[in-house]
Formats: structure tokens, sequence, C-alpha cells
């Protein structure tokens, strides 16, 4: 788990023997029909909703379902967007998650250079408290925090959603730390005989070099971000400060006003979409770069 | 530079640099974890609505809390969900993960699939279940009636307003899914080939091989996952509201409802105690009985 | 240092775009100075109410903004749930709202003095003549000064569907019937196909609290002698138990209403022609009017036995104690209360207080016959359907709503639920 930990995925493992015999041949097929299962499984609630998206109100509610809408009803994502701001939504959403980002990417590569290679007294104190704070529910610190936004008068802005980024996150410094143990010293030593400091070792050698990490956890922060309910449900009362998340909740409305769900289902289908285009886009760092969050340490 | 003073030797320069690297973390940490922390403490003994100043009642609002009908359905409610979910969760993920851990072709392709859920939640993934399970024109009951079956009346009855929430959670194990994937990569294939020639079978080989070399992930995977099973909120917020008749009321839903329905901070801040103290009570006993069950590799390289 | 000065400037465009942030973080509403000239920006919170009504809100504020240059009102609105709890959010803050439309739940907020006392202002601008005082009366929380200006009357009213009447042979309902009228056409107009019933004669509209002690009032029944304060709420009464007796078989004797599985396999409501009638709230014409393709009638509210009482609420706007800017509030009511009574009585959304425009009050193009009496005779016998107390919205929560829950799931006997909410809700109303 050392330099290259971030590509670093050996294929399973082959075994020897084996190789062509019948009952392997068999045991591939039938590795196929779960994983086409398993499969069915995972994309149908996604086809169910577009379905549903594209359905005529009078057609959602007819057993046993017709899957294909005809015709397709494209003017429900129209009708959506001119129900609500769904668009400002995103704006908002946007803004939210690009402070965030920056302020995480920063933080927490920042302190974990600390973590990671200058020693000072107390250092592994502090990061193990810090890693105990990972087992902290959230829900403990939710009350004196807003109570505490509160007295600063940041109710109502996106403040509160941001500023907390700008001070790392355990888990994402752990990360970075792992991966900052994994450099080796001599590009640092050869930076500071050419005068570098310890902030443009930091700036020019190990951010460079971090590109993968930090890739990966800006990946899970715009998820982490954009998903993010409560805390927009707690912070949030502006109509024009609303996040899509939490705009979405307020479309789903009350029992007096519930929408219509072929609408509701469009907006959904709407809220999805930037993870799932960001997922595809990045599907390797996903998929391949997981392995390196070493929960082996 | 270092120069210009002896006392400025170089480890102390470095330790300096150190601690500046480190000022965001410690600033979060007093200001976004301790800070809280100690305050939420202080306020579970007050009565406390924000609009007046915070009235110490001392034990008053624990005892309250113990003879709150509400706060213990809520606890059974989080229990089940999290005893369900998260033994469920962690037995499909590996499962998953074994399987998705074979190499043939395609195999990426599916890789990708099975992670998809995980990249969403919240409120959009919660308002698509809820019209999955919609009994009567939802999609598994759909399901349920090409097998000559009648679907149960999902959110409706109270006993079975839970178990979808449990579904739904399976759909988005991608997460400790791909830990599990990440663990099977890293065990040495020597390891199944000395297995092999001492002519093991699969079955063994996986309980002799895989699981023991597996257990530290598994270990990150049951803690990971019970804290976030105690702290469910979505679900029950945008799917049930907590109904019907409390059936889906989980903790964290009871905390919010105190803390920002009726302002009782004071309340709200002794029942997030307590959620706290059983995390830390089920993460010790799970860490206390890790030596049992978890095998670390003796020649483990590590940095530290 | 070259590089501690980049990292300094990354730092200090990093602070300077937050300022941008906190300064998008509108803090309006505070300008500080209440100089006439001045724009003053007033924060208003209220729930929605579907899309329907929700325009015209909105339409209600703009045309207030265009007419008065120098204020601006800035409307929010909120799912209900959530609009009480943003309102109290707000008051906690230093930001807080300055208007807030009214209901039940703020009566905390008055008890905790969060609510302005508006009688100085009702005395300086406001001719009582032109009102119906003593239907404001509830409204006066201390017995003499009104907290809440009362902007419209609301009302129950019985909904019904004129095909599904002559498709079954039941005469139109009639300001005659009474609860046993209600029970019998209900019963002919429940169409079943098979085990499975494709139209119900009518549905549980009234399961929410002020629905079933709607028809506990008629009877004569009330929570406690006294709507402000009481110190003790009264469900366990003969009448009570009438009234929810009489609602849960409507399900699960005579089989009229659908329970809640059965709302849910139905797909529809009364609006998409699938329940012959209900009784509901006269705020549903917001809706019904749009909705040209249903032939709908409306009637009075029935009788029980031979009495009728009509419960009424009303719908009015509060100022906060905390706002900066009270005389352009007070505008702002003062304008719904007199100005717009014309154009709410246009609209025909909500019944107008003003006694002139309440005359003006015309049957519109959409209404069907019996229009007028069904909506505006409760005056006779109305009688305000609200309790005010500080833990109401608590004891409604985590007592009222999930026992009322079990008893439309038919998992509890009425006789059993009226004890348990009569011991919960007094427990949780006598907390300190």
């Amino acid at each position: 788990m050392n330099t290259n930990a971030v590509t670093q995925t050996r294929n399973a493992p082959v075994r020897a023997g084996l190789s062509r015999s019948q009952s392997e041949r068999l045991s591939t097929w039938f590795s196929y029909l779960l994983l086409v299962l398993g499969s069915i499984v995972i994309l149908v609630p996604f086809a169910w909703m577009l379905s549903t998206s594209l359905k005529l109100k009078a057609d959602v509610y007819i057993f046993p379902p017709q899957w294909i809408p005809k015709p397709m009803q494209w003017h429900n994502y129209v009708e959506a967007f001119t129900t609500f701001p769904f668009g400002l939504y995103t704006y908002n959403s946007i803004i939210i998650v690009v402070f965030v980002l920056i302020g995480t990417l920063f933080s927490c590569s920042f302190s974990a250079y600390g973590f990671s290679r200058l020693n000072a007294p107390g250092r592994n104190f502090i990061f193990m408290v810090l890693l105990a704070t990972m087992m902290l529910p959230s829900a403990v610190t939710m009350v004196p925090i807003y109570l505490f936004f509160n007295k600063l008068g940041w109710v109502d802005t996106f403040l509160p959603l941001i500023i907390p980024a700008w001070f790392g996150s355990a888990f994402f410094i752990f990360m970075m730390r792992q991966f900052f143990m994994g450099i080796p010293y001599e590009l640092e030593d050869s930076a500071r005989i050419d005068g570098c400091s310890t902030y443009g070792i930091w700036a020019r050698i190990m951010v460079p070099l971090s590109k993968p990490v930090l890739v990966t956890v800006a990946v899970f922060t715009f998820m982490g971000t954009w998903n993010d309910f409560m805390g927009p449900l707690i912070y949030l009362t502006d109509e024009n400060k609303r996040t899509l998340a939490l705009g979405l909740s307020y479309f789903q409305g009350s029992a007096r006003s519930a929408p219509d769900l072929h609408l509701l289902m469009a907006a959904s289908l709407y809220a999805i979409a930037p993870c799932v285009i960001l997922y595809f886009l990045c599907q390797k760092i996903f998929v391949k770069g997981m392995v390196f969050t070493g929960v082996k340490g | 530079m270092n120069t210009k003073k002896k006392w400025w030797t170089r480890s102390r320069l470095e330790a300096l640099d150190g601690y500046v690297f480190m000022t965001p973390a410690i600033l979060g940490l007093l200001f976004f974890m301790l800070g809280p922390i100690g305050a939420s403490a202080y306020f579970s003994f007050t009565e406390y609505d924000i609009l007046s100043t915070p009235k110490w009642v001392g034990l008053d609002n624990y005892i309250n809390l113990f003879q709150d009908s509400l706060f213990w359905q809520s606890l059974k409610v989080t229990m089940i969900y999290s005893v369900v979910s998260v033994p469920l969760g962690l037995t499909v993920s590996l499962a998953l993960a074994l399987l998705l851990n074979k190499n043939i072709r395609g195999i990426f392709v599916f890789r990708t699939i099975f992670y998809l859920p995980a990249v969403m939640s919240g409120v959009a993934v919660a308002l698509l279940w809820k019209w999955i399970f919609n009994p009567d024109f939802g999609l598994i009951n759909w399901a349920i009636s090409l097998l000559g079956f009648e679907g149960p009346k999902w959110f409706i009855d109270e006993e079975w307003a839970l178990p979808p929430i449990i579904i739904m959670s399976l759909w988005g194990v991608g997460g400790s899914m791909l830990v599990y994937l990440a663990g099977l990569q890293g065990i040495p294939t020597d390891l199944y080939e000395a297995a092999e020639i001492d002519g093991a079978n699969k079955r063994k080989q996986f309980r002799n091989i895989t699981l023991p070399m597996l257990s530290p992930v598994i270990f990150f995977n049951l803690i990971t996952g019970i804290i976030g099973a105690l702290q469910v909120f979505t679900e029950g917020f945008i799917m049930t509201q907590g109904g019907p008749n409390n059936a889906t009321l989980f903790s964290v839903l009871y905390l919010y409802r105190n803390a920002f329905s009726y302002l009782q901070m004071g309340y709200a801040s002794a029942l997030a105690w307590v959620l706290f103290l059983i995390i830390l009570a089920f993460t010790l006993i799970i860490f206390k009985s890790s030596p049992m069950w978890v095998f670390y590799e003796g020649n483990r390289r590590s940095g530290k | 240092m070259f590089r501690k000065r980049k990292l300094a400037s990354v730092l200090v465009v990093v602070l300077a775009l937050s300022s941008v942030l906190y300064g998008c973080g509108g803090n309006s509403g505070n300008g500080g100075s209440g100089s006439k000239d001045e724009k003053v920006t007033l924060n208003f919170i209220r729930w929605s109410n579907g899309p329907a009504l929700d325009e015209e809100e909105k339409d209600k504020v703009k045309r207030f903004n265009d007419t008065h240059p120098n204020i601006q009102v800035k409307m929010t609105l909120l799912p209900w749930d959530e609009t009480f709890k943003k309102i109290e959010m707000s008051l906690a803050s230093n930001s807080p709202v300055d208007l807030f439309y009214w209901d039940v739940p703020a009566y905390a907020w008055y008890k905790k003095g969060l609510m302005k006392n508006l009688q100085p202002y009702f005395d300086r601008d406001l001719k009582m003549a032109d009102y119906d005082e003593k239907l404001f009366e509830p409204f006066k929380f201390d017995g003499s000064n009104m907290y809440v200006a009362p902007e419209n009357y609301q009302t129950l009213v019985l909904y019904y569907n004129k095909d599904m009447f002559d498709k079954a042979g039941v005469a139109y309902p009639s300001e005659n019937w009474n609860w046993d009228d209600y029970l019998d056409a209900a019963k002919k107009l429940t169409i079943k196909d098979g085990d499975k019933t494709v139209q119900f004669g009518t549905t549980m509209s009234l399961g929410a609290w002020w629905g079933w002690m709607a028809l506990s009032q008629e009877q004569g029944g009330a929570l406690a002698p006294n709507i402000h304060d009481p110190e003790k709420l009264s469900f366990n009464t003969p009448e009570t138990k009438n009234a929810l007796q009489y609602l849960q078989d409507l399900i699960y004797k005579h089989h009229v209403a659908p329970d809640a599985a059965q709302a849910s396999a139905l797909g529809g409501d009364f609006l998409t022609g699938k329940i012959a009638m209900y009784v509901g709230g006269d705020w549903d014409l917001g809706s019904l009017k749009e909705k040209k393709d249903l032939n709908w009638g409306i009637a009075t509210m029935p009788k029980w036995g031979d009495q009728r009482v009509v419960p009424y609420w009303m719908g009015g706007y509060a100022m906060t104690e905390k706002t900066k800017h009270p005389d352009q509030a007070w505008e702002f009511i003062k304008w719904t209360m007199t100005e717009n009574q014309e154009t709410l009585a246009k609209q025909q959304s909500w019944i107008p207080v003003n006694k002139t425009a309440l005359s003006k009050v015309e049957t519109p193009a959409w209404a069907p016959e019996g229009y007028q009496d069904s909506r505006f005779d409760w005056m006779k016998y109305g009688i305000i359907g609200d309790i005010y107390h500080l833990r109401w919205r608590e004891a409604q929560d985590k007592a009222i709503s999930p026992i009322v829950d079990q008893i439309f799931a038919n998992k509890i006997t009425v006789d059993d639920a009226l004890k348990q909410m009569d011991d919960q809700v007094n427990e949780i109303i006598s907390k300190k």
C-alpha cells in the first residue's frame, strides 16, 4: 500500500491448475446469472422512475403498470420546472458544493500534511482524538452548532453549510494522511535543498502528487453535499436560497397539497442526474480508486 | 533564517509549522466537535427554548426522557432498524463483493452498476422508494402480484412501515461492498495457492483465508454501519413522517422534532446524549470483542 | 517567503468570497432606521395551500408591493409543518420575521410575549362597524386586545359529485340533511366491483381533530368551556365518542369510506371522480373552481339529529413583537383587512371579513346552486373550531394524531382511544 496505492488494483487471484475445467465454466456462468439478476434489481427502480416521470397523470394509477408511456410526456419536466424554480435551487446547490469543495480540499490536505510529516508534540494525540470523532453522531452536535450559528446571525445563509467544511473532516484527513505517508521523503528533501519552505513543499510537491486522492475526496464531498438534506432543512428558509434537496422535499408538500407523482418523479430524476453523470465520468475513481482508502492502514 | 535565535532549533520550527498545518483540523475539532459536545452536555441539564435564557433543571430532562413513551418507541424503532439492516447489509455487500471479485469479462461494467445506488441518497431516493412501495400501484407489489401473491400494505400497516426502509437501505450497500472489494483484493494470492496445494476446497478457503483476512474490513464496515444506522433521519422524515402511529419514529427524527418543532433544546440535547452513549457503548463492545475475531496480519507494512 | 505570500493571498481571496456569500445571504429586512422614504423590506412567512391558492397569495403580495412603493413584502411559502418551525427559529435569531399568517400553533408565541398587540392599531385605523366584531372575539387572547388581524373566514361545507348522484338515483343533498341521511346516501353511492370497491360514497375528510370535533360540537360537545388556555381538555365525552364512532363506522361498519389502504388503492379522490361526496373546508373551492371537467355541487354541512352548528375558523395576519418595522407591517395588515377585501370577495377562495365586501360577494359563474347558503349561512350558527394552548401543537403531534390514526386503522375502540387521549393530552398540557 505505497506510492501507487490509488491505481493499484490487483486482479482477483487466478487459481492455478483448474483453469479450464468444466466446473470452472459452470461457476462463471452462474456468476453471470447472479450478476445480471443483481443488475436488474439495481437498475429497475431507475427505469420505474423514468417511466413514471413520462406518464400522463391518469396513467400513473393503473395496475398492472404500463412500462412504456405512450405518448411520452416530456412536457412533465417543463411543468415540474414551472411549478417550482428548480433552476434556482440547482444554482444554490452548486454554489454551496463549490465552496464546500474548495474548503474541504484545502483544509484536509493542509491538515493532513501536518499530521503526516511534521513532528510536533501532541500531534499523535490530536490525531487520535480526531479519529475518535468519526464515531460521533452528528445528531449530538446538531443543536449546539445550530445555536452557535444562530448567535453569529448566520441562520438562513449558506455559511453554516459551507464554513464547517473549511475546518477539515476526520475521515478525509485520515485518507490524505495515509496517502502522504506513502510519498517518498527524498522528493521533499531535494526541494528543501532547493530552498523551498514547508508551505512550498506542501503546495508544490504534496498537493500536485496527491491529485488522485484529492479527486476521490472531491467526488465524495460532492455527493455528500449535493444530497445533504438535514443541513439545508435546519438552516435555510428563504425561497431563493433553497437547495435542490430541500426544494424537492417541499415540492412533495403536505397532505393538503400533494403534487402529482409524475411531476415528483420528474423532479427527483432531475435531482439525481448530476450525481449519476458525475459517477459515470469518474467511475474509475470510485470503483478502482476506493482500494486505497486502505481500511487496513 | 533559522539562525536568528538559537531557540528556534530545527525541530521547534518544524513543530511550529506542524501546528500551523494542523490548525484547520484543530479549530474544527474545537468548534464543531469538542465544543458542541460540551455545550450539548450543558444544555441537557437545562430547559432552553432559545427565546429565553437556559434554565438549570438538573436531571429533569433525563428523568422525563426515561418516562417518555415516545422516547422508548423511537429507541425501539432505531434498534430494530439497526439490528436488522446492519447485519443484512454486511452480508449482502460481502456476497456482492465476492461476486464482483471474480476475474471474468465485463466485471468492470457490473462493478459500475452495483455501486451506482451508493452515490445517491437523500430526498430524491426516498421519494422514489416511497413510490416503489406504494401498496397498490407500486413496483414491488406489482412484482409480488406476478408471483401470484398479494403484497402487504407497505407504510399503511404499522408492521409494514419499517421493512421498506430496511429494504431500501440494502439497495445502497455499494459503499461497504467496495470496501470489501478493496479488502479482498488486498489478500495475497499465495495464501490461496498454498491452500490449493494443501487440497483445501473453496468453502474451506473462504472460512480459513478470506474471512480472517477480511475481518478488519468487516470490523470497519460494522462500525460505520452501526453509526450510520443509528442516525437515520431523511427516510423517516420524507417517506413516513414517523408514522403510522410512530412506527417509523427514528431517534434522530424525534430529536429533530423536540429541538426544532417544540423548541425544547435542553430535552433534545439530553436525547442526543443518550443516543451518543448508546453508540459509544456499541462501539466499545465491538472494539473490545475485536481481538476475538478480527485478525491483523503480523507482517503488515505500516507507515506509522 | 514568496510561497507564504501566495498562500496569504489565497486566504484573502477566500475570505473575500465568503463575505460575498454572507452578503448575498440576505439579512435584508434589517434596514435599521425607519425613516419614511427608505424602502423597507418585511419578511413574511406563511404556509402553502397548494398551487391554486398560493398563486392568489403571491398575487396579493404583489399588488400590495406595487401600490406601496416604500414597502416590500417578501413572502416565504413553506409546507404547513415547517412553517411554524421556521417562524419560531427566526424569532430566536437576530433577523426575526416581521409578519406571519396565523394558525393555532402560533398561540405559543403569544404566551411567550412574541406577538404584537394590534389593538392600538385597530383603534386608530379601523372602523369596527365594518366588521362582525363578535366573530373576532377568539382573537382577543387576553380578553380585550386583538393579537391577530382576521382577513377571512373559513367553514365546512358538503361537496358532492352530481353525476354520481344522478347515476345512483339519489336526490342531491339538501339543507335538511342530517348525518343519517348522509350515511344512507353514502351507502347507495358506494359501488363495488367484485370484492373491490371502485367508488366510495364518502371519504375520511373529517379525520383531523378539527373535523371530528365539529361533529361533536354539533351535539353540543366541547373540549373545554374556555378555548383560551384551558386547564383541562375533555375528550372522553359522549358527544365526541358519538362523533368518532360515526366516522369509524363509515369505514369499518358500513364500508362507505375507504380506510388508508383502500384510499391509496383507489388511486384518486373527489377531484378525480372516485368519491361521491365529502364534508370539507370551503378552502377546497380554490382548487375545485379550476376543475371544469367535474360536475360538482355544494350543500350545507349536515345536521346532527336536528341540530346544526357549523364551525368557522379565521385566517389572518399577525406581527411579531420583535419586528423593526411595526408601522409598515401594520400597513400591510390593514390593507388586507380593508382595500384587498373586495378582491378577496371576487376571488371567492376565502370569505371576506369586511361587511361591505361580504355583501358584494356574488355567486360566481363557476359556482353551483346552493353556493350562497351553504357557504355563508354558518354565520347564524357558527362556533369557533379552535383551541388555544401553549402546548396544543405538542399534544396534537404526540398524543392526538397517533391515537386517531389507530382509530381509523381500526386498531383501537373509540372508547379506549378517548380515554388514552384524555390522559395523555392532559398530561402534556399540564406541564409547566
